[in-house]
Protein backbone atom coordinates (compact mmCIF):
# COMPACT_ATOMS: atom_id res chain seq x y z
CA UNK A 1 0.00 0.00 0.00
CA UNK A 2 0.80 3.67 -0.68
CA UNK A 3 3.19 6.00 1.62
CA UNK A 4 1.60 8.63 3.80
CA UNK A 5 0.90 11.69 1.65
CA UNK A 6 -1.25 15.08 2.36
CA UNK A 7 -4.07 17.15 0.74
CA UNK A 8 -3.91 20.70 -0.66
CA UNK A 9 -6.50 23.27 -1.24
CA UNK A 10 -6.64 26.23 -2.42
CA UNK A 11 -7.04 27.93 0.74
CA UNK A 12 -4.61 29.26 3.64
CA UNK A 13 -7.13 28.41 6.17
CA UNK A 14 -6.80 25.44 8.48
CA UNK A 15 -8.56 22.39 7.32
CA UNK A 16 -8.25 19.99 10.39
CA UNK A 17 -6.91 17.23 8.06
CA UNK A 18 -3.79 15.34 8.83
CA UNK A 19 -1.76 12.93 6.54
CA UNK A 20 -3.21 9.43 4.88
CA UNK A 21 -2.55 6.32 3.67
CA UNK A 22 -3.20 6.10 -0.35
CA UNK A 23 -5.07 3.67 -1.98
CA UNK A 24 -3.28 2.09 -4.42
CA UNK A 25 -6.21 2.03 -6.84
CA UNK A 26 -5.02 3.78 -9.60
CA UNK A 27 -3.06 0.83 -10.36
CA UNK A 28 -5.44 -1.71 -11.00
CA UNK A 29 -5.60 -3.76 -13.43
CA UNK A 30 -8.43 -5.92 -13.97
CA UNK A 31 -9.13 -7.22 -17.84
CA UNK A 32 -5.60 -7.57 -18.73
CA UNK A 33 -4.46 -4.52 -20.20
CA UNK A 34 -4.23 -1.06 -18.12
CA UNK A 35 -5.91 0.45 -21.61
CA UNK A 36 -9.09 -1.66 -20.97
CA UNK A 37 -9.50 -0.76 -17.69
CA UNK A 38 -9.11 2.68 -19.10
CA UNK A 39 -11.51 2.66 -21.39
CA UNK A 40 -14.13 1.36 -18.96
CA UNK A 41 -13.19 4.06 -16.35
CA UNK A 42 -13.66 6.26 -19.48
CA UNK A 43 -17.04 4.50 -20.32
CA UNK A 44 -18.73 4.96 -16.93
CA UNK A 45 -17.92 8.64 -16.89
CA UNK A 46 -19.53 9.12 -20.23
CA UNK A 47 -22.23 7.54 -19.16
CA UNK A 48 -22.83 9.21 -16.30
CA UNK A 49 -22.46 12.58 -18.03
CA UNK A 50 -24.68 11.46 -20.74
CA UNK A 51 -27.59 10.94 -17.82
CA UNK A 52 -26.66 14.28 -15.95
CA UNK A 53 -27.37 15.72 -19.20
CA UNK A 54 -30.36 14.28 -20.09
CA UNK A 55 -31.31 14.88 -16.44
CA UNK A 56 -30.77 18.41 -16.98
CA UNK A 57 -32.78 17.98 -20.35
CA UNK A 58 -35.92 17.14 -18.49
CA UNK A 59 -35.97 19.75 -16.06
CA UNK A 60 -35.45 22.18 -18.44
CA UNK A 61 -38.76 20.32 -20.36
CA UNK A 62 -40.34 20.33 -17.28
CA UNK A 63 -39.90 23.99 -16.52
CA UNK A 64 -40.75 25.04 -20.46
CA UNK A 65 -44.44 23.02 -19.94
CA UNK A 66 -45.30 25.04 -17.13
CA UNK A 67 -44.71 28.02 -19.59
CA UNK A 68 -47.07 26.06 -22.00
CA UNK A 69 -43.90 24.54 -24.19
CA UNK A 70 -44.87 21.02 -23.95
CA UNK A 71 -43.06 17.31 -24.88
CA UNK A 72 -45.60 16.60 -27.62
CA UNK A 73 -44.34 20.22 -29.18
CA UNK A 74 -40.73 19.15 -28.82
CA UNK A 75 -41.00 16.12 -30.70
CA UNK A 76 -42.97 17.20 -33.13
CA UNK A 77 -40.15 19.92 -33.38
CA UNK A 78 -38.68 20.69 -37.02
CA UNK A 79 -35.53 22.11 -37.27
CA UNK A 80 -34.91 25.60 -39.53
CA UNK A 81 -32.29 24.53 -41.92
CA UNK A 82 -30.18 27.18 -40.05
CA UNK A 83 -30.61 24.61 -37.56
CA UNK A 84 -29.87 22.00 -39.20
CA UNK A 85 -26.58 22.94 -40.52
CA UNK A 86 -25.35 23.82 -37.28
CA UNK A 87 -26.67 20.54 -35.63
CA UNK A 88 -25.05 18.38 -38.46
CA UNK A 89 -21.13 20.69 -37.95
CA UNK A 90 -21.65 19.59 -34.16
CA UNK A 91 -22.58 16.02 -34.95
CA UNK A 92 -20.24 15.69 -37.21
CA UNK A 93 -17.71 17.23 -34.37
CA UNK A 94 -19.18 15.15 -31.79
CA UNK A 95 -19.46 11.50 -34.04
CA UNK A 96 -15.46 12.04 -34.83
CA UNK A 97 -13.90 12.83 -31.23
CA UNK A 98 -15.73 9.91 -30.08
CA UNK A 99 -15.27 7.01 -32.85
CA UNK A 100 -12.33 8.11 -34.57
CA UNK A 101 -9.88 7.26 -31.89
CA UNK A 102 -11.32 3.50 -32.32
CA UNK A 103 -10.08 3.01 -35.66
CA UNK A 104 -6.69 3.71 -34.93
CA UNK A 105 -4.03 0.82 -36.09
CA UNK A 106 -1.40 0.88 -34.15
CA UNK A 107 1.17 -1.89 -34.50
CA UNK A 108 4.31 -0.46 -32.99
CA UNK A 109 5.24 -1.96 -29.81
CA UNK A 110 7.02 -0.02 -27.07
CA UNK A 111 10.44 -0.96 -27.53
CA UNK A 112 10.28 -0.52 -31.71
CA UNK A 113 13.28 1.76 -32.24
CA UNK A 114 13.23 4.86 -34.91
CA UNK A 115 15.07 2.19 -38.16
CA UNK A 116 13.24 -0.97 -36.74
CA UNK A 117 9.72 -0.41 -38.53
CA UNK A 118 9.31 -3.56 -40.40
CA UNK B 1 -34.60 28.52 -2.35
CA UNK B 2 -34.69 29.45 -5.80
CA UNK B 3 -37.89 30.69 -7.56
CA UNK B 4 -38.64 28.81 -10.49
CA UNK B 5 -41.29 31.28 -11.93
CA UNK B 6 -39.45 34.18 -11.19
CA UNK B 7 -36.31 32.34 -13.03
CA UNK B 8 -38.63 31.81 -16.36
CA UNK B 9 -39.85 35.70 -15.84
CA UNK B 10 -36.04 36.87 -15.72
CA UNK B 11 -36.44 38.84 -12.40
CA UNK B 12 -34.99 36.13 -9.86
CA UNK B 13 -31.02 35.55 -9.84
CA UNK B 14 -30.04 31.91 -11.47
CA UNK B 15 -28.29 29.64 -8.82
CA UNK B 16 -26.18 28.66 -11.45
CA UNK B 17 -24.76 32.31 -12.12
CA UNK B 18 -24.10 32.49 -8.54
CA UNK B 19 -22.55 29.36 -6.88
CA UNK B 20 -22.83 31.12 -3.08
CA UNK B 21 -26.53 32.23 -3.46
CA UNK B 22 -29.14 30.85 -1.87
CA UNK B 23 -29.63 31.08 1.87
CA UNK B 24 -26.07 32.88 2.40
CA UNK B 25 -27.31 36.48 2.90
CA UNK B 26 -29.81 35.66 5.82
CA UNK B 27 -27.81 33.22 7.33
CA UNK B 28 -24.56 36.25 7.49
CA UNK B 29 -26.52 38.33 9.73
CA UNK B 30 -26.69 35.95 12.42
CA UNK B 31 -22.63 35.19 11.93
CA UNK B 32 -23.00 31.92 10.45
CA UNK B 33 -22.17 31.54 7.03
CA UNK B 34 -24.62 28.37 5.57
CA UNK B 35 -23.82 28.00 1.99
CA UNK B 36 -26.98 26.36 0.50
CA UNK B 37 -27.11 27.87 -3.07
CA UNK B 38 -29.25 25.19 -4.00
CA UNK B 39 -31.31 24.77 -0.69
CA UNK B 40 -32.41 21.74 0.87
CA UNK B 41 -34.17 18.95 0.75
CA UNK B 42 -35.82 17.93 4.55
CA UNK B 43 -32.03 17.19 6.21
CA UNK B 44 -30.35 17.36 3.73
CA UNK B 45 -28.59 20.53 1.70
CA UNK B 46 -28.69 19.91 -1.50
CA UNK B 47 -25.37 19.62 -3.80
CA UNK B 48 -24.09 23.13 -4.80
CA UNK B 49 -25.17 22.35 -8.41
CA UNK B 50 -27.46 20.49 -10.42
CA UNK B 51 -24.88 18.51 -12.85
CA UNK B 52 -23.14 17.33 -9.48
CA UNK B 53 -26.95 16.86 -8.28
CA UNK B 54 -27.74 14.44 -11.47
CA UNK B 55 -23.73 12.46 -11.58
CA UNK B 56 -24.39 11.75 -8.24
CA UNK B 57 -28.29 10.91 -9.49
CA UNK B 58 -27.14 8.24 -11.56
CA UNK B 59 -23.92 6.85 -9.29
CA UNK B 60 -27.14 5.76 -7.36
CA UNK B 61 -28.79 4.24 -10.12
CA UNK B 62 -25.85 2.24 -11.31
CA UNK B 63 -25.59 0.94 -7.96
CA UNK B 64 -29.47 -0.34 -8.44
CA UNK B 65 -28.04 -2.13 -11.31
CA UNK B 66 -24.50 -3.39 -10.73
CA UNK B 67 -26.96 -5.69 -8.23
CA UNK B 68 -27.68 -7.95 -11.03
CA UNK B 69 -24.08 -7.53 -12.79
CA UNK B 70 -23.10 -9.21 -9.39
CA UNK B 71 -25.77 -11.86 -9.91
CA UNK B 72 -24.17 -12.42 -13.26
CA UNK B 73 -20.25 -12.11 -12.26
CA UNK B 74 -22.28 -15.09 -9.67
CA UNK B 75 -23.63 -17.28 -12.36
CA UNK B 76 -20.37 -17.06 -14.38
CA UNK B 77 -18.73 -18.22 -11.01
CA UNK B 78 -20.92 -21.20 -10.78
CA UNK B 79 -20.73 -22.33 -14.23
CA UNK B 80 -17.04 -22.15 -14.00
CA UNK B 81 -16.64 -24.16 -10.88
CA UNK B 82 -19.03 -26.54 -12.89
CA UNK B 83 -16.68 -26.39 -15.64
CA UNK B 84 -13.96 -27.39 -13.54
CA UNK B 85 -15.63 -30.10 -11.87
CA UNK B 86 -15.20 -28.05 -8.33
CA UNK B 87 -17.86 -27.66 -5.53
CA UNK B 88 -18.57 -23.62 -5.46
CA UNK B 89 -19.58 -24.51 -1.61
CA UNK B 90 -16.31 -26.56 -0.21
CA UNK B 91 -13.81 -24.52 1.34
CA UNK B 92 -11.71 -22.64 -0.59
CA UNK B 93 -8.38 -20.12 -0.22
CA UNK B 94 -8.78 -16.80 -1.01
CA UNK B 95 -5.43 -17.57 -3.74
CA UNK B 96 -7.38 -20.46 -5.48
CA UNK B 97 -10.39 -19.17 -6.21
CA UNK B 98 -9.13 -15.68 -7.40
CA UNK B 99 -6.95 -18.29 -9.67
CA UNK B 100 -10.05 -20.39 -11.13
CA UNK B 101 -12.35 -17.13 -11.58
CA UNK B 102 -9.70 -13.56 -10.94
CA UNK B 103 -9.35 -13.22 -14.62
CA UNK B 104 -13.01 -14.31 -15.95
CA UNK B 105 -13.89 -11.40 -18.47
CA UNK B 106 -17.38 -11.12 -17.03
CA UNK B 107 -16.23 -11.37 -13.35
CA UNK B 108 -13.07 -8.71 -13.99
CA UNK B 109 -15.87 -6.32 -15.90
CA UNK B 110 -18.24 -6.22 -12.43
CA UNK B 111 -15.74 -5.47 -10.27
CA UNK B 112 -13.84 -2.66 -12.59
CA UNK B 113 -17.06 -1.00 -13.35
CA UNK B 114 -18.06 -0.95 -9.52
CA UNK B 115 -14.84 0.52 -8.87
CA UNK B 116 -15.22 3.18 -11.83
CA UNK B 117 -18.16 3.87 -10.41
CA UNK B 118 -16.89 4.53 -7.29
CA UNK B 119 -13.89 6.86 -8.54
CA UNK B 120 -16.83 8.90 -10.51
CA UNK B 121 -18.58 8.94 -7.04
CA UNK B 122 -15.70 10.45 -5.37
CA UNK B 123 -14.11 12.81 -7.86
CA UNK B 124 -17.86 14.59 -8.80
CA UNK B 125 -17.65 15.20 -5.13
CA UNK B 126 -14.23 16.21 -4.08
CA UNK B 127 -13.70 18.30 -7.62
CA UNK B 128 -16.77 20.49 -6.39
CA UNK B 129 -15.73 21.24 -3.06
CA UNK B 130 -11.87 22.23 -3.81
CA UNK B 131 -12.87 24.30 -6.58
CA UNK B 132 -14.29 26.54 -3.54
CA UNK B 133 -12.06 25.06 -0.66
CA UNK B 134 -11.89 28.50 0.48
CA UNK B 135 -15.19 29.44 0.86
CA UNK B 136 -16.47 25.30 2.36
CA UNK B 137 -14.01 25.85 5.09
CA UNK B 138 -14.52 29.63 5.99
CA UNK B 139 -18.42 28.05 5.93
CA UNK B 140 -17.19 25.25 8.81
CA UNK B 141 -15.27 28.00 10.37
CA UNK B 142 -17.78 29.68 11.11
CA UNK B 143 -19.51 26.89 13.19
CA UNK B 144 -16.97 26.01 14.59
CA UNK B 145 -17.52 27.76 17.99
CA UNK B 146 -21.14 28.03 17.54
CA UNK B 147 -23.87 25.83 19.17
CA UNK B 148 -26.04 24.31 19.79
CA UNK B 149 -23.46 21.43 20.95
CA UNK B 150 -19.88 21.75 21.51
CA UNK B 151 -16.70 20.27 18.79
CA UNK B 152 -13.31 19.59 20.25
CA UNK B 153 -10.53 19.51 17.29
CA UNK B 154 -7.15 18.05 18.24
CA UNK B 155 -4.72 19.22 15.27
CA UNK B 156 -1.99 18.40 17.43
CA UNK B 157 -2.75 14.64 18.34
CA UNK B 158 -1.22 11.69 17.05
CA UNK B 159 -3.53 9.82 14.35
CA UNK B 160 -2.29 6.04 13.94
CA UNK B 161 -1.69 4.64 10.56
CA UNK B 162 -4.52 2.04 11.40
CA UNK B 163 -7.11 5.19 10.98
CA UNK B 164 -5.18 6.97 7.51
CA UNK B 165 -6.25 4.17 5.14
CA UNK B 166 -8.75 5.38 1.94
CA UNK B 167 -11.47 3.51 3.49
CA UNK B 168 -14.00 2.78 0.73
CA UNK B 169 -11.22 4.56 -1.56
CA UNK B 170 -12.59 7.76 -0.77
CA UNK B 171 -10.00 10.26 -1.01
CA UNK B 172 -7.69 11.06 1.87
CA UNK B 173 -10.04 8.58 3.89
CA UNK B 174 -11.82 9.97 6.98
CA UNK B 175 -8.62 11.93 8.17
CA UNK B 176 -6.67 13.22 5.41
CA UNK B 177 -9.34 15.62 3.35
CA UNK B 178 -11.04 18.90 4.15
CA UNK B 179 -13.84 18.20 3.07
CA UNK B 180 -14.08 14.24 4.04
CA UNK B 181 -17.18 14.76 5.96
CA UNK B 182 -19.01 16.46 2.63
CA UNK B 183 -17.27 13.64 0.58
CA UNK B 184 -18.34 10.90 3.11
CA UNK B 185 -22.33 12.59 3.63
CA UNK B 186 -22.70 13.10 -0.17
CA UNK B 187 -21.15 10.23 -1.27
CA UNK B 188 -22.36 7.47 0.79
CA UNK B 189 -25.88 8.51 0.15
CA UNK B 190 -25.31 6.87 -3.15
CA UNK B 191 -24.01 3.55 -1.25
CA UNK B 192 -27.47 2.99 0.83
CA UNK B 193 -29.15 2.42 -2.82
CA UNK B 194 -26.77 -0.43 -3.53
CA UNK B 195 -27.42 -2.29 -0.21
CA UNK B 196 -31.64 -1.42 0.69
CA UNK B 197 -32.82 -0.06 -2.97
CA UNK B 198 -33.00 3.39 -1.43
CA UNK B 199 -31.07 6.46 -0.11
CA UNK B 200 -30.12 7.61 3.11
CA UNK B 201 -31.01 11.31 2.07
CA UNK B 202 -32.92 12.40 5.54
CA UNK B 203 -31.19 10.11 7.73
CA UNK B 204 -33.89 7.82 7.57
CA UNK B 205 -31.55 4.48 8.19
CA UNK B 206 -29.60 5.82 11.00
CA UNK B 207 -32.65 7.63 12.77
CA UNK B 208 -34.12 3.92 12.57
CA UNK B 209 -31.41 2.24 14.25
CA UNK B 210 -31.33 5.21 17.02
CA UNK B 211 -34.37 4.62 18.01
CA UNK B 212 -34.75 0.56 17.73
CA UNK B 213 -31.94 0.71 20.25
CA UNK B 214 -33.08 -0.62 23.52
CA UNK B 215 -32.96 1.32 27.01
CA UNK B 216 -31.27 0.19 29.78
CA UNK B 217 -32.80 -2.33 32.05
CA UNK B 218 -33.88 1.00 34.63
CA UNK B 219 -34.80 2.77 31.58
CA UNK B 220 -32.30 5.71 33.03
CA UNK B 221 -30.81 7.49 29.70
CA UNK B 222 -28.72 10.70 30.55
CA UNK B 223 -25.69 10.45 28.73
CA UNK B 224 -24.74 8.81 25.41
CA UNK B 225 -21.89 8.34 23.15
CA UNK B 226 -22.14 7.84 19.64
CA UNK B 227 -18.28 5.93 19.45
CA UNK B 228 -16.49 6.03 15.93
CA UNK B 229 -19.23 8.62 14.58
CA UNK B 230 -18.18 9.93 11.52
CA UNK B 231 -20.25 12.38 10.73
CA UNK B 232 -22.80 11.58 13.80
CA UNK B 233 -25.77 10.62 11.68
CA UNK B 234 -26.83 8.03 14.61
CA UNK B 235 -25.84 11.02 17.28
CA UNK B 236 -28.39 13.05 16.00
CA UNK B 237 -30.76 10.17 16.02
CA UNK B 238 -29.89 9.45 19.29
CA UNK B 239 -30.18 12.96 20.70
CA UNK B 240 -33.80 13.34 18.62
CA UNK B 241 -35.19 10.67 20.58
CA UNK B 242 -33.49 11.22 23.50
CA UNK B 243 -33.76 15.13 23.68
CA UNK B 244 -32.93 15.50 27.42
CA UNK B 245 -29.65 13.39 27.46
CA UNK B 246 -26.22 14.99 26.63
CA UNK B 247 -25.33 13.48 23.66
CA UNK B 248 -21.80 12.87 22.81
CA UNK B 249 -20.14 11.93 19.05
CA UNK B 250 -16.47 10.50 18.79
CA UNK B 251 -14.61 9.98 15.66
CA UNK B 252 -10.85 10.28 14.98
CA UNK B 253 -11.59 12.19 11.45
CA UNK B 254 -11.15 16.06 12.38
CA UNK B 255 -12.72 16.84 8.88
CA UNK B 256 -15.83 14.10 10.02
CA UNK B 257 -16.66 15.92 13.63
CA UNK B 258 -15.78 19.31 12.05
CA UNK B 259 -18.40 18.44 9.51
CA UNK B 260 -21.19 16.54 12.31
CA UNK B 261 -20.60 20.02 14.55
CA UNK B 262 -21.89 21.95 11.35
CA UNK B 263 -24.67 19.97 10.43
CA UNK B 264 -26.24 19.67 13.81
CA UNK B 265 -26.28 23.07 14.84
CA UNK B 266 -28.06 23.51 11.30
CA UNK B 267 -30.20 20.82 12.99
CA UNK B 268 -30.45 22.75 16.07
CA UNK B 269 -29.43 19.35 17.72
CA UNK B 270 -27.35 19.62 20.85
CA UNK B 271 -24.48 17.30 20.27
CA UNK B 272 -21.11 17.48 21.67
CA UNK B 273 -18.34 16.63 18.66
CA UNK B 274 -15.22 15.47 20.14
CA UNK B 275 -12.17 14.31 17.78
CA UNK B 276 -10.61 11.42 20.22
CA UNK B 277 -9.77 7.60 19.67
CA UNK B 278 -11.98 5.07 19.46
CA UNK B 279 -9.43 2.85 22.15
CA UNK B 280 -8.86 6.04 24.08
CA UNK B 281 -11.44 8.26 24.83
CA UNK B 282 -10.92 10.11 27.49
CA UNK B 283 -13.89 9.84 29.26
CA UNK B 284 -14.13 8.46 32.83
CA UNK B 285 -15.34 5.35 34.13
CA UNK B 286 -18.96 4.50 34.03
CA UNK B 287 -19.80 7.66 32.20
CA UNK B 288 -22.14 6.46 29.89
CA UNK B 289 -26.05 4.79 29.78
CA UNK B 290 -25.43 4.16 26.00
CA UNK B 291 -22.74 3.53 24.10
CA UNK B 292 -23.51 2.62 20.77
CA UNK B 293 -21.47 2.52 17.25
CA UNK B 294 -22.68 2.45 13.86
CA UNK B 295 -20.74 0.04 11.38
CA UNK B 296 -17.15 1.12 12.95
CA UNK B 297 -15.46 -2.08 13.81
CA UNK B 298 -15.28 -3.31 10.68
CA UNK B 299 -13.07 -0.28 9.55
CA UNK B 300 -10.28 -1.62 12.79
CA UNK B 301 -8.05 -3.73 13.05
CA UNK B 302 -9.20 -6.75 15.10
CA UNK B 303 -6.55 -5.84 17.76
CA UNK B 304 -8.10 -2.38 18.05
CA UNK B 305 -11.41 -3.60 17.97
CA UNK B 306 -10.55 -5.52 20.94
CA UNK B 307 -9.13 -1.79 22.80
CA UNK B 308 -12.42 -0.41 21.87
CA UNK B 309 -14.86 -3.09 23.57
CA UNK B 310 -12.55 -2.71 26.54
CA UNK B 311 -12.71 0.74 26.83
CA UNK B 312 -16.56 1.01 25.78
CA UNK B 313 -16.90 -1.26 28.91
CA UNK B 314 -14.71 0.96 31.14
CA UNK B 315 -16.95 3.84 29.93
CA UNK B 316 -20.30 2.39 30.30
CA UNK B 317 -21.77 2.65 33.78
CA UNK B 318 -22.92 -0.91 35.38
CA UNK B 319 -26.47 -1.23 33.72
CA UNK B 320 -25.96 0.35 31.02
CA UNK B 321 -24.49 -1.10 27.55
CA UNK B 322 -22.67 -1.29 24.05
CA UNK B 323 -24.36 -1.95 20.82
CA UNK B 324 -21.69 -1.96 18.08
CA UNK B 325 -23.90 -2.08 14.93
CA UNK B 326 -21.93 -4.04 12.45
CA UNK B 327 -21.88 -6.24 9.47
CA UNK B 328 -22.75 -9.94 10.64
CA UNK B 329 -19.96 -11.89 11.58
CA UNK B 330 -18.38 -14.28 14.03
CA UNK B 331 -21.25 -16.50 15.13
CA UNK B 332 -23.79 -14.56 13.57
CA UNK B 333 -21.71 -14.76 10.40
CA UNK B 334 -24.38 -15.97 7.62
CA UNK B 335 -23.80 -19.81 7.69
CA UNK B 336 -23.36 -20.66 3.96
CA UNK B 337 -20.41 -18.57 2.20
CA UNK B 338 -20.68 -19.42 -1.73
CA UNK B 339 -16.31 -19.18 -3.15
CA UNK B 340 -17.86 -16.07 -5.35
CA UNK B 341 -19.05 -14.88 -1.48
CA UNK B 342 -15.60 -15.47 -0.13
CA UNK B 343 -13.81 -13.56 -3.77
CA UNK B 344 -16.17 -10.69 -3.08
CA UNK B 345 -15.20 -10.36 0.62
CA UNK B 346 -11.50 -10.32 0.35
CA UNK B 347 -12.21 -7.98 -3.17
CA UNK B 348 -14.46 -5.20 -1.03
CA UNK B 349 -11.49 -5.90 1.00
CA UNK B 350 -8.51 -5.36 -1.45
CA UNK B 351 -9.51 -3.17 -3.53
CA UNK B 352 -12.64 -1.25 -2.15
CA UNK B 353 -10.57 -0.02 0.43
CA UNK B 354 -11.75 -1.66 3.58
CA UNK B 355 -8.26 -2.11 4.97
CA UNK B 356 -9.64 -4.06 7.59
CA UNK B 357 -13.18 -6.04 6.82
CA UNK B 358 -10.75 -8.84 6.37
CA UNK B 359 -10.05 -9.52 9.79
CA UNK B 360 -13.01 -8.21 10.88
CA UNK B 361 -14.89 -10.85 9.70
CA UNK B 362 -12.11 -13.67 10.69
CA UNK B 363 -12.69 -12.35 14.41
CA UNK B 364 -14.82 -13.71 17.45
CA UNK B 365 -16.83 -10.79 17.36
CA UNK B 366 -19.20 -11.55 20.62
CA UNK B 367 -16.48 -13.29 21.82
CA UNK B 368 -14.28 -10.59 22.53
CA UNK B 369 -17.26 -8.07 23.61
CA UNK B 370 -17.76 -11.11 26.18
CA UNK B 371 -13.67 -11.25 27.07
CA UNK B 372 -14.44 -7.21 27.29
CA UNK B 373 -17.10 -8.05 29.73
CA UNK B 374 -20.09 -7.12 28.46
CA UNK B 375 -22.70 -9.34 28.46
CA UNK B 376 -24.58 -10.59 25.66
CA UNK B 377 -28.11 -10.09 25.22
CA UNK B 378 -29.60 -12.29 22.33
CA UNK B 379 -33.11 -11.26 22.55
CA UNK B 380 -32.44 -7.69 22.02
CA UNK B 381 -33.27 -5.84 18.61
CA UNK B 382 -31.67 -6.07 15.62
CA UNK B 383 -31.34 -1.97 15.25
CA UNK B 384 -30.52 -2.53 11.52
CA UNK B 385 -31.85 -4.70 9.25
CA UNK B 386 -29.67 -7.55 8.49
CA UNK B 387 -26.73 -6.95 10.35
CA UNK B 388 -27.74 -9.02 13.62
CA UNK B 389 -27.67 -8.18 17.37
CA UNK B 390 -25.15 -6.81 19.50
CA UNK B 391 -26.36 -5.95 22.68
CA UNK B 392 -23.68 -5.76 25.34
CA UNK B 393 -24.70 -5.11 29.14
CA UNK B 394 -22.41 -4.01 31.33
CA UNK B 395 -23.35 -5.40 34.97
Amino acid sequence: MGSKTSIDVDSGRPTYASDFIKHDIEEAVFLGHPALDNLVNTVLALSAEVWANRRRGRIVEALLKEQGITAEMIENYRPSAEDEAEWDADRARFVKATLRPLMRNGRLPIETDYDDKS
Amino acid sequence: MINRRSLIAGTATLAGTSTLAGREAAAATEGLLDLEPRGSLGRMERMPDLMLESLHDYTAGFRKWHREASRMAGQRVMQIFKENGIDPNAPRSTQEVLELIGKDPVVAMSGRLWLSNQQVTWSAIEDRFNAEADRYLEEMESYDKRGPGTLELNPEMTIPDHTAYEIHIQPGGYVGHPFAGHLYHYGTNSFYHGIYGEGNVQDEIHAGSANKLPLPADGKVKRILDLGCGIGQLAQGLKARFPDAEVWALDIGGPMVRYGHMRSVDLGLDINFVQRLAEDTGFPDDYFDIVASYLAHHEMPEAVSKQVFAEAHRITRPGGYYYPIDFRSGRQARRRRTAYGEFRRWWDHRWNGERWSYEFHGMDFEGEMEKAGLILQPDAPEVLRGFGIRHGVKV
